[in-house]
């Protein structure tokens, strides 16, 4: 019997320090919290026996916060008692921060069969990673990158943030970054939350800021053999993250740990978003999650179209129409409009957002939205 | 019940400012002489709206018929007539009054006179009122009724030395209230065998028995049988019951001179027994109506539109509804350029402007925009003809205009005296022309201005209000229409002029009020594809402008460990608000702009 693909993902929710801009749940704490959270976890993933053994596990992603803030003592024990199928998939990543890349865990890493390595590298200029708040300098990405590459990973993404602010341009960094020759880079623009420490420092920066540092990295990346695959995804050929093309493609996923979020068939849900909460509910024997939507047919195909557009190689209209039917009369007029505007590429089969629509891909979705 | 004797009849109304516990009072009033079992007595029972109970005000009138053995062993047939509690009704508290014999004047003990109880005991003064004061919260800790009793006798000129001190709240000293009722309010004149002369002090709707006036009679009888004559509307009915309010209805046989009630005679339209009418019988009419009658003039308009374009029926539908039981408020048809199909709406003031749309929108669930609030102008054009705009966009071209005349009103602002300089520089702003002030108290002033009625029609209250903290109280009436450099300004957004942003404004005014309301429009029209120049103009030339910067990229480029839910709510959000926009060309205007243009303190 062929079995169906499902991605895995892990969420560590563990920083040394919480970053200035970050508005994910991550927590800072001792190891005690940390060991328990690793018990909580391993007690959570032996609730879907059944349903790891039944699917084929394709990607296995440790996401955080900081995966790599788990001590060894911490990483082994979780690695090891992880059910074997997960590490049988093609691709399992592993993010880590500059600071708390050590010989050690690598080595712990790559004995456990994880063969891609996510980087959190945000900026190569100090005074630039001082108002993001991160606990790194530039030297500690050398160092990391360094020990990655010795420790054997020959598959590696770094993570930069642009469009900062006018005083922090992202060039000089885009520069550094390419020469490290990364098979991956995903560059994220800052968010700014007003409920967060950031805010007070800088504001959003105006769309023509925000446009020209973009172009300067994808003409660096560009230069240097890479492409972009996805709205804030580059790679070399090959190198693309399967995981993360899984979620654009709408392939189920698992989510576990706190805040995590799963994709099982027609339903979507999500785990609790507290530290806590999380462990009481394990504890009582009880499953973790918060929330649990079922999605309609119509809420499937616009997911396809809100998820499948972020790929450069867009949606395939066979597949679409196959399942959820014609587009409707509002659909296929909006369609035509931003074809004319240059932010559709229509080939046969294919409905693609040029560069310029992937800049508007929120005015365009919004028009597609039924 | 004792039989008909008008020396044992008293008809008075209660007067006082918002919050000073009139309504308090009366319930109290009816639940002490068990005109409603404790069941059936709702809080405030004469307030029926649930608005007006929000808002602490009465809009439409309720009576009531007491009946009340006093101390000196005699039953009493008291009639308590219910009066709106707010400058715009003024009209209509004139023809309650105008029922009544006497008016208890509620004064709050710790709050004192206040700019509207003045204007109110003019009113009943103007009627020829007994007015007696009762001072009301005695039992809170900051009463000063000495205080309080010298200024009712200083400022209202009336003999308060031995008024009831009671606590509406606590029920406390309520008959004491009834005894002077009885011993100060005259007792009605009034001949039952004479020809039928009644007046209609207001009106309600019932869905199966039509418009019911409810009366004063003033001479003759009137029963169940009788054909009536209404003499302003020139129209016939046959009365198919007569009653009274104990405040529920209760049919009787007959009312005669002097009493109060109500008539069933199928009448199909308010407006056929508007407020102020007189009811004669039609075989033996008065030949003369009683004086006082005047069909109360809308002095606020504004365009009422539909936000979802099919509701324009409905709203159709409810102004009709409300009409029913309000004969001022009027409404046409009318069309705007920029908001499709509407209604211009005429209200008495700015308070039943408001109180209007509040009910279109909760109690019938309509969605509407509303234009900026006018008054009306008079306009001499070049060739001599008087019109009457009531619709900026109506406004002939400059150059077709000899002049323009605007309403000026008479305002009292009593306000305590560390806030008379925030007063004087809010009412010089918008062109007031200051006429006296008088000290109250030591602590408080009474200020007169005229101002333009276009001035306070927008926020001037709200803004009092900020002012004086809370502490500012404010009333108007109408005086004259004068003559004033008035300009048409208009909206332009991306070029095309909105017909429902234009508004006729003071010359010297236009260029700053202009800018306010392009900055406005600057701060919640989203950023679109395209760069969006916003204008403000008179005539052909341009007073003030901004520009909206074009939107070059709209991208939530996170979408981490798999949670896609933020971006579809945020997806679902712009989708959302795109639904209540207004296309103009290319430019999605959101209703909130409507709205934000209304609101301005010019101070800021």
């Amino acid at each position: 019997m062929m079995k169906n693909n499902l991605g895995i993902y892990i969420h560590i929710p563990f920083c040394n320090k919480k970053c200035d801009y970050c508005d994910f749940v991550s927590y800072c704490t001792g190891d005690e919290v940390k060991a328990r959270y690793v018990d909580d976890l391993l007690l959570e993933v032996s609730r879907y026996r059944d349903l790891v053994e039944k699917a084929n596990i394709s990607t296995l992603y440790f996401g955080g916060g900081t995966p790599s803030a788990l001590p060894p003592v911490l990483l082994t024990r979780l690695l090891e008692g992880l059910p074997p199928q997960f590490f049988q998939a093609e691709e399992i990543t592993f993010e880590m921060n500059p600071e708390s890349v050590t010989e050690e865990k690598l080595c712990i890493l790559h004995d456990a069969g994880i063969n891609r390595i996510s980087l959190g590298v945000q900026s190569l200029c100090d005074r630039t990673l001082k108002i993001l708040g991160r606990a790194h300098k530039v030297n500690d990405v050398y160092t990391a990158v360094d020990k990655i590459r010795t420790a054997g990973f020959h598959n590696l993404n770094l993570d930069l943030i642009y469009a900062i602010s006018e005083e922090h341009p992202v060039e000089d960094s885009i520069l550094l970054l390419a020469e490290m020759e990364p098979e991956h880079v995903s560059t994220y623009p800052l968010e700014i939350y007003s409920h967060l420490p950031l805010s007070e420092k800088i504001s959003l920066v105006e769309d023509e800021f925000f446009l020209k540092e973009f172009s300067n990295i994808e003409r660096v990346l560009g230069n240097k053999g890479y492409y972009r695959y996805e709205v804030s995804n580059f790679s070399k050929p090959g190198f693309e993250s399967k995981h993360n093309v899984a979620y654009w493609k709408r392939v189920d996923y698992l989510g576990l740990g706190v805040s995590a979020h799963s994709l099982l068939g027609s339903c979507r849900h999500s785990n609790v978003d507290d530290l806590l909460l999380y462990h009481e509910a394990l504890k009582q024997g009880n499953c973790p999650v918060m929330k649990e939507v079922m999605l309609t047919k119509e809420d499937e195909a616009f997911e396809m179209l809100m998820l499948g557009l972020r790929l450069t190689e867009g949606v395939d209209l066979f597949t679409y129409h196959a399942k959820y039917g014609e587009f409707t009369d509002a659909q296929k007029r909006a369609i035509e409009r931003f074809s004319r505007q240059g932010f559709f590429e229509r080939s046969e089969g294919r409905l693609a957002l040029t560069p310029m629509g992937m800049n508007m891909m929120n005015t365009v979705l919004v028009e597609l939205m039924e | 019940m004792s039989a008909y004797s008008l020396d044992n009849i008293r008809n008075f109304s209660i007067i006082a400012h918002i919050d000073h516990g009139k309504s308090t009072l009366a319930d109290r009033l009816i639940e002490s002489t068990g005109g409603l079992s404790e069941r059936e007595m709702k809080d405030q029972v004469l307030d029926n709206m649930d608005l007006e109970r929000e808002r602490g005000i009465t809009i439409k009138l309720q009576t009531a018929r007491l009946r009340y053995r006093a101390s000196d062993g005699k039953e009493y047939q008291l009639n308590l007539i219910d009066t709106p509690g707010h400058v715009d009704f003024t009209y209509e508290v004139s023809r309650s009054l105008a029922a009544c014999e006497g008016a208890l004047l509620v004064v709050d003990a710790s709050q004192g006179v206040e700019a509207q109880t003045i204007a109110n005991v003019y009113l009943a003064d103007a009627q020829g009122l007994e007015i007696v004061p009762v001072l009301n919260k005695i039992d809170l800790p900051s009463s000063r009724p000495e205080e309080v009793i010298k200024e009712i006798e200083d400022i209202i000129g009336v003999y308060a030395e031995d008024a009831p001190q009671i606590s509406a709240k606590t029920g406390f000293n309520i008959d004491a209230v009834l005894e002077e009722v009885i011993k100060k309010v005259p007792t009605p004149k009034g001949d039952p065998d004479a020809p039928l002369k009644a007046l209609v002090f207001d009106s309600f709707y019932d869905t199966y028995r039509g418009a019911i006036p409810m009366i004063r009679i003033f001479d003759g009888e009137v029963k169940k049988g009788d054909t009536v004559l209404m003499m302003a509307a020139k129209q016939e009915f046959e009365v198919t019951e007569v009653g009274v309010f104990t405040p529920a209805i209760e049919p009787v046989s007959s009312l005669r001179a002097g009493e109060v009630g109500y008539i069933v005679a199928s009448i199909k339209d308010v407006r056929s027994v508007r407020v102020g009418e007189t009811v004669t019988k039609a075989d033996n009419p008065v030949t003369e109506p009683l004086p006082g009658y005047k069909r109360a003039q809308p002095m606020v308009f504004c365009g009422l539109y539909p936000a979802e374009g099919e509701d324009y029926e409905n709203i159709r539908d409810a102004l009709e509804k409300l009409q029913l039981n309000d004969a001022s408020l009027t409404f046409e048809p009318e069309t705007s350029v920029a908001l499709g199909f509407g209604y211009r709406c005429g209200f008495l003031g700015l308070l039943h402007m408001e109180i209007i749309q509040e009910r279109l929108e909760r109690e019938f669930d309509l969605d509407l925009i509303a234009t900026a609030p006018s008054v009306i102008y008079k306009v001499i054009t070049t060739k001599g003809e008087e019109l009457w705009i009531q619709n900026p966009t109506n406004l002939p071209p400059a150059q077709e205009i000899q002049s323009i005349h605007e309403p000026v009103v008479k305002s009292s602002i009593i306000v305590p005296k560390e806030y008379i300089g925030n007063v004087m520089e809010l009412a010089q702003n918008r062109r007031g022309v200051f006429l006296d002030m008088n000290f109250l108290d030591e602590r408080r002033a009474l200020i007169h201005y005229e101002l333009p009625l276009n001035e306070i029609i927008y926020d001037f209250f709200d803004a009092l209000k900020s002012r004086t903290r809370g502490y500012g109280s404010f009333d108007y009436e109408m005086d004259r229409y004068e003559v004033s450099d008035l300009v048409k300004m208009d909206i332009l957004i991306n070029y095309e002029l909105i017909d429902a942003f234009s508004i006729i404004v003071h010359r010297d005014k236009a260029v700053g009020r202009g800018r306010q309301i392009v900055e406005r429009l600057k701060d919640v029209i989203p950023r679109q594809q395209i760069p969006i120049p916003l204008q403000a103009a008179i005539g052909s030339s341009i007073i003030a402008r901004e520009t909206i910067r074009a939107l070059r990229k709209d991208v939530l480029a996170k979408c981490y460990g798999g949670d896609i839910s933020r971006k579809k709510k945020l997806l679902e959000k712009q989708k959302e608000g795109k639904k209540r926009m207004r296309q103009f060309g290319n430019v999605e205007v959101p209703q909130q702009a409507f709205l934000s243009v209304l609101k301005f303190d010019d101070e800021k």
